[in-house]
């Protein structure tokens, strides 16, 4: 049975943005988000950060201290090899939670 | 590291908000950025991130409260704050601490006695499947010892039983142990050989009795107690093994029981039962022997008793004369190590369950009347975003300190409770005093005080909850006070409750007051000031019954004493005045009709020295007193008692008549009366004074009386050198003045009394507390409406009925409760009554009265406070 929550969702989205842009802060998460999705998904991003912190929280990722390239501070996060393995697991169950979807969609 | 980064982030909770604050300043900066380079306004461009973004605050929470140890620190907040209130209003902190105190401290003193007395497991293995067996006779109430031929009997024809052991050990069998230099008298068990197997109990070293123990030709082997072991042998190991001298007779030591295995735990030394005097293992008239049996397993109460009954009355068919009357009372082992105790403790452990019921009610009134003013506070809380959980948890953190705090106190109280509580048990006749003595604050008592502790602080939390208000915007509204305040029938009906408790604590409090003081006001029938008792045991073989060594020696011995300058008289007996006695012996008056042997009367009898009617102070009120000459002469004389002149001699000339004695054997010996003395309530003040038959004599054992013209134990002595120059190793034990015997057998319906007392005190004061507190809180919360009343012309006089009126309804209702629920439960107080009906109706107006005084007291006062309200005061301060 796949984990079909929303949060869960939100995870995924972080961590596979994580995995295509190597290391990125919150706001660059978000547009990220936004622009890889062709603006279908829009992230709240106050919503973000308790995820983000979540997530430092359960080792999946590791975050430090660096300037951005307008020379602004920002914090970076980066996945970790739990992250990584985390992100596969998240895909998979998204698969099937999608899979479900359709059959129950087509069903109707 | 995320452990050391969880409890770092415990300690640096400020920094980890800068670090979230400057993250989220860093993101909206960024938003608002590229809002600017996407050709917005200044303004607008940071309007549009922070609405993008939410709210930052909210989102710093979120952020932290996704660490699991920040909830702690909330937590930790949440206590602070609750000690920061309950400082703030120390009155009513210290008023629930205080009450919480005493009521958890009662009841853990009180449960702790429960606890060792009726819960806790006895040392023996199978102990719930152990029964005492008794034999029963229409004239001792309860059960009576067991005649050996009896035991055999029962022994052999039983089949509900594993096993059936026997031992003889009431507290006067007692020996002389020969230590080096002086002799020790000592408490001896005769028992059967399977006693220890049968309670399961292996003995620290050597070993328990076996079969060859009982034969005939045996060696005498010993076996000691542990205490024995500790006191008379330094606990020496080598102590097996060797021999010892009691009464002049060598026996081996094999072994040393356990701490806790002695049984009965009175005992020193046990020996093996076939060491009991010939005549009572051959003869069916001696009743010495306490019987044990363990049931079989799946074999219940019920089949056990039937098939004893079934065999008692078969012994009754073949031995008429004997066992006619004879039945079977088998008791639960713990039933008999508590004895009389049980409905003490029972009723105790009921009035201080009440009391605590009180006291929770109490600190739960006042946190109702707290959470009332701190309703808004409450809903700021909620508006503000505080979940029900949290709420909770700020509730629970308050009460759990009070509780705490108040169980904290109340275990010291109970610590300190405790001796004083074992001491007025210890007195208790018919309990096993190492029971009393296992009365100890241990682990099982405190996990109980501590769960009423957290369950009393959960409830008291969930309270202000379930009042919380539905509708925020109500309790916002500012003055939302309406000027009638909706009666509060939540409030009132947990006073009531309160009073009607109150009523059954004090009602059951003064039942037993009542029931005490007309214990007290029996008169004994005999002086008990000024009279020394102490007992004597010549050892066997060199004196024996009535011989005339035994003679002289009591009469040198009594000469003697009687030249002392602080001694009126002595004399002997053979039984401790104010003590239940067995003593006991079937009679016949002579002429009387024949009766069926099985249906002989029976009643107490002792064989008294001449000057024991003096000493103990009994009037003679026919014939004459015993003569040193009938003693010698061993002349069958007999005195009797009132009571029994009465039940057995009306309408005959005592003096003229005779009575036949020792009635089984083939030659009945005809006795005269030779005179008639006044009753004693000899066997205890609550039991009415018994017929009695008096015999002249000395035996072996004896209870030396001895009235003094000073304070009793003063000459003690003189009598041990009295005693020390006829027979240099003898010892005098159980020493004790009839005084004290008195108090002791007072002691328990004392202690009882004293307890339920304060109990009933206790309940009272919580309960007037309880009417102040809401009394006090109506009336703030009735200001404006008071105020309106006397602006429209209401007198000082209607606003103090107004008030009273409204504690009047509660009072009366609880009363009326009360009283219901006092009688119903006086019926299980009942079997510690003396002479007091459980519907007593002094105790029933002492109740009422007691309780309306303290209502009306309650009351006054806050009411009074009402009328003297300024009316213009009043209006103006909403």
């Amino acid at each position: 049975m796949a984990k079909t929550d929303i949060q869960g969702t939100l995870d995924l989205l972080i961590l596979k943005t994580l995995s295509q842009t190597g290391e990125l802060h919150g706001y660059g998460i978000v547009l990220h988000i936004q622009t890889a999705s062709a603006e279908l998904l829009r992230v709240e991003e106050g919503s973000l950060y308790p995820a983000l912190h979540r997530m430092e929280q359960k080792g999946w990722v590791n975050s430090q201290w660096a300037l951005t390239e307008t020379n602004r501070k920002a914090k970076y996060y980066k996945l970790t090899a739990v992250g990584r393995k985390q992100l596969q697991e998240a895909e998979k169950s998204f698969e099937q939670l999608v899979k479900g979807l359709r059959a129950m969609l087509r069903y109707a | 590291m995320s452990l050391f980064r969880r409890i770092s982030n415990l300690f640096l909770r400020s920094r980890m908000d800068r670090e979230i604050d400057a993250e989220i300043r860093s993101h909206l900066r960024m938003r608002t950025e590229d809002n600017i380079a996407s050709d917005m306004l200044p303004d607008q461009a940071r309007r549009d991130a922070l609405l993008r973004f939410g709210n930052p605050t909210v989102t710093r929470e979120r952020v932290a409260a996704s660490d699991a140890a920040l909830t702690l620190e909330s937590i930790g907040m949440d206590v602070q704050y609750a000690f920061r209130r309950l400082a703030k209003s120390q009155g009513f902190s210290i008023a629930a601490i205080l009450t919480l105190a005493l009521g958890i401290g009662a009841t853990t003193a009180i449960f702790s006695a429960a606890y060792a007395l009726l819960l806790r497991s006895l040392p023996f293995q199978h102990a719930d499947r152990i029964l005492g067996i008794y034999e029963t006779h229409p004239q001792i109430v309860g059960g009576a010892e067991v005649n050996f031929l009896d035991y055999q009997d029962w022994r052999r024809q039983q089949t509900s039983f594993e096993q059936v052991a026997a031992y003889s050990g009431s507290s006067s069998d007692t020996m002389s142990l020969l230590m080096q230099d002086h002799g020790e008298q000592v408490r001896t068990v005769l028992a059967s050989t399977n006693l220890f197997s049968l309670l399961g109990v292996t003995p620290l070293l050597g070993r328990a009795f076996v079969q060859q123990d009982d034969a005939p030709n045996a060696n005498h082997v010993v076996v000691l107690s542990d205490e024995a072991w500790r006191r008379y042998f330094g606990a020496d190991r080598s102590v097996l093994g060797r021999s010892i001298d009691l009464n002049s007779v060598s026996y081996t030591v094999i072994g040393v029981l356990p701490p806790e295995g002695a049984y009965p735990s009175t005992g020193e030394f046990w020996m093996p039962l076939s060491l009991m005097d010939k005549e009572s293992q051959t003869r069916r008239v001696g009743h010495t022997l306490d019987v044990l049996g363990r049931l079989k397993p799946g074999i219940d109460f019920a089949e056990a008793r039937a098939d004893m009954q079934t065999i008692a009355a078969r012994l009754a068919q073949v031995h008429p004369a004997t066992n006619r009357n004879i039945g079977v009372l088998l008791i639960p082992l713990r039933e008999q190590l508590v004895g009389a105790l049980r409905p003490a403790i029972l009723t105790l452990l009921g009035c201080v369950v009440l009391v605590l019921c009180i006291a929770c009610a109490n600190v739960a009134n006042l946190l109702l009347v707290r959470s009332a003013t701190h309703v808004r506070e409450a809903a700021v809380r909620q508006a503000l975003g505080a979940s029900r959980l949290r709420m909770f948890a700020l509730y629970l953190s308050e009460t759990l300190i009070l509780c705490l705090l108040g169980g904290f106190l109340g275990t010291i109280l109970a610590a300190h409770t405790l001796p004083l509580l074992r001491v007025a048990f210890a007195h208790t006749a018919g309990t096993d005093p190492s029971l009393i003595q296992s009365i100890q604050l241990n682990v099982p008592v405190l996990l109980v005080t501590s769960g009423i502790c957290l369950f009393t602080a959960i409830l008291f939390s969930l309270l202000p909850m379930a009042k919380a208000p539905n509708k925020l915007a109500d309790s916002l509204r500012p003055g939302d006070r309406s000027s009638t305040i909706r009666r509060d029938w939540s409030r009132s009906a947990l006073i009531s409750t309160e009073i009607a408790i109150a009523i059954v604590v004090l009602f059951l409090g003064t039942l037993l007051i009542r029931s005490f003081q007309k214990l007290n006001r029996v008169e004994p029938g005999f002086r008990t000031d000024h009279l020394l008792s102490l007992e004597i045991k010549l050892p066997q073989p060199r004196y024996e019954d009535s011989t005339p060594a035994t003679n002289h020696f009591y009469e040198r011995l009594i000469d003697k004493l009687r030249q002392s300058p602080g001694i009126l008289s002595a004399g002997t007996t053979i039984t401790v005045p104010l003590r239940a006695s067995h003593a006991m012996t079937r009679f016949l008056i002579a002429g009387a009709a024949p009766v069926a042997p099985g249906a002989l009367p029976m009643e107490q009898v002792r064989s008294v020295s001449p000057d024991f009617f003096h000493t103990m102070g009994l009037e003679l009120k026919q014939g004459r007193v015993f003569e040193e000459k009938d003693i010698e002469s061993n002349s069958n004389f007999i005195i009797v008692n009132q009571a029994f002149a009465q039940r057995y001699l009306t309408g005959k000339d005592p003096l003229t008549s005779s009575i036949l004695m020792n009635v089984l054997s083939p030659h009945p010996e005809k006795m005269p009366v030779i005179g008639v003395v006044s009753n004693a309530h000899d066997l205890g003040v609550e039991t009415e004074a018994e017929p009695e038959l008096y015999f002249p004599g000395f035996g072996t054992h004896a209870v030396l009386l001895i009235r003094t013209n000073a304070d009793p134990k003063s000459i003690l002595p003189e009598v041990r050198s009295a005693v020390r120059e006829f027979d240099p190793n003898l010892p005098i034990y159980h020493v004790e003045t009839l005084d004290e015997v008195l108090s002791d057998s007072l002691a328990r319906q004392k202690m009882i009394a004293i307890l339920l007392g304060i109990f009933a005190l206790l309940a009272l004061t919580l309960a007037a507390i309880g009417i102040y507190g809401v009394i006090t809180y109506s009336v703030t919360q009735r200001q404006r409406e008071i105020g309106v009343r006397m602006a429209l012309g209401a007198t000082r006089a209607k606003i103090l009925l107004l008030i009273l009126r409204e504690s009047a309804t509660f009072t009366g209702v609880g009363v009326l409760v009360g009283l219901v629920a006092a009688f119903a439960s006086a019926h299980l107080a009942s079997a510690l009554l003396f002479q007091t009906s459980t519907a007593d109706p002094v105790s029933t107006c002492v109740s009422i009265f007691g309780l309306l005084v303290i209502a009306i007291l309650a009351a006054v006062l806050p009411a009074g406070r009402a009328a003297k309200i300024n009316p213009v005061e009043a209006l103006r301060s909403e």
